[in-house]
């Protein structure tokens, strides 16, 4: 009986988490969020303009990983394109320092939500739909995201 | 053969007389049925209305029945937050508790900033206290007009009487010592 019991709860459990999870095509929940190197932002207030969210793992004082990132993003600037850094503190980590917004998120803050596997890249239509979603080696894959945002970036057709 | 002529010509024009008599016939009783319509439609679209107003009213009287019940006016704070000027001070977060109790987070984007700047006022939230004095603590972080990162703060207390309660919170600029303070003010 307690068997039955705890299969039916794993898949209610497995169910939930599938039905939560973030998906291409899903419309990405609103967040503020503090910045370690300027202002607080908010997802909502990029409606119009295209967003790439990357999303870190472990990281202390990383910003040698983000660097390609970073040239990624200014590179696209010029398009409109907008690109955060979300880094969550752990242990005595030390957040990095990017030319890019670097958001902080912090469990206390109920207004903002952390995005599981991490790291993990996201590209956001201007009307706040996720486009895109890279999650498995993605610092390995960072040539294949930037093709990805440039032909995302030059097909242009969000509000057809 | 003039006769014939004449005959067909009556024929004619009695036909001809007749048809439009039917035509205007029909066309009239659809007249009529369409203004019977109409006006049943105008009958029942003012009832609809009159029905809306009546249930917009009840909805706002509830409304207000809620709000009594809830927060009663020997109960009833608000807290409000604004910006004047802001040339020292660029404020990121606000954190505020009464009495150690109930805290406000809120944290502000160069989009409210802005707003701010231009002279909008931010309900911040709505609170239920008793009559007595309260003590308000408030911090806000941000960066002064040199870019560096400062805490403004504030410990205020505040006496609640059986009339509701306007609280606001105001960074002030202040020329003479070219900084910003941390203010507090009741309605």
């Amino acid at each position: 009986m307690v068997r039955y019991i705890w299969q039916i709860l794993l898949i209610i459990t497995s169910t939930l988490t599938t039905v939560e999870a973030l998906e291409p095509g899903d419309k990405v929940p609103d967040f503020v969020m503090t910045s370690t190197n300027g202002a607080p932002q908010r997802l909502s207030e990029q409606i119009g303009r295209p967003l790439m969210l990357i999303w870190l793992s472990e990281c202390d004082r990383c910003q040698e990983d983000l660097i390609d990132w970073q040239y990624l993003a200014e590179s696209w600037a010029v398009e409109g394109l907008e690109a955060w850094v979300i880094w969550r503190k752990q242990e005595n980590h030390v957040a990095p320092w990017s030319r890019l917004p670097v958001l902080e998120y912090q469990a206390s803050n109920r207004q903002a939500w952390w995005f599981e596997p991490s790291p993990a890249v996201m590209f956001i239509s201007p009307d706040g739909v996720l486009d895109y979603l890279f999650i498995d080696n993605v610092d390995d894959r960072k040539v294949e995201v930037a093709n990805e945002l440039k032909q995302w970036l030059e097909n242009k057709n969000w509000f057809q | 053969m003039r006769i014939t002529y004449l005959l067909l010509l009556s024929l004619m024009s009695s036909i001809g007389f007749a048809e439009p008599v039917q035509i205007s016939g029909e066309a009239l009783e659809n007249k009529a049925s369409a203004n019977k319509a109409k006006a049943q439609t105008s009958q029942l679209s003012t009832k609809a209305t009159s029905i809306k107003q009546s249930v917009l009213e009840l909805n706002r009287d509830l409304y207000q029945l809620e709000e009594e019940l809830l927060s009663p006016a020997t109960t009833r704070a608000a807290v409000y937050f604004s910006l004047s000027y802001g040339e020292f001070f660029e404020p990121y977060s606000i954190n505020i508790t009464v009495d150690d109790k109930q805290p406000i987070q809120y944290l502000y984007t160069k989009r409210q900033v802005s707003a701010l700047r231009q002279g909008a006022v931010q309900p911040l939230r709505n609170l239920n206290l008793g009559p007595g004095v309260h003590t308000i603590k408030a911090i806000a972080k941000g960066i002064d007009n040199n870019g560096k990162n400062r805490e403004l703060v504030l410990e205020e207390s505040v006496e609640k009487h059986d009339q509701p309660l306007y609280i606001e919170l105001k960074i002030q600029d202040n020329k003479e010592i070219q900084s910003a303070e941390l203010l507090i003010s009741q309605w």
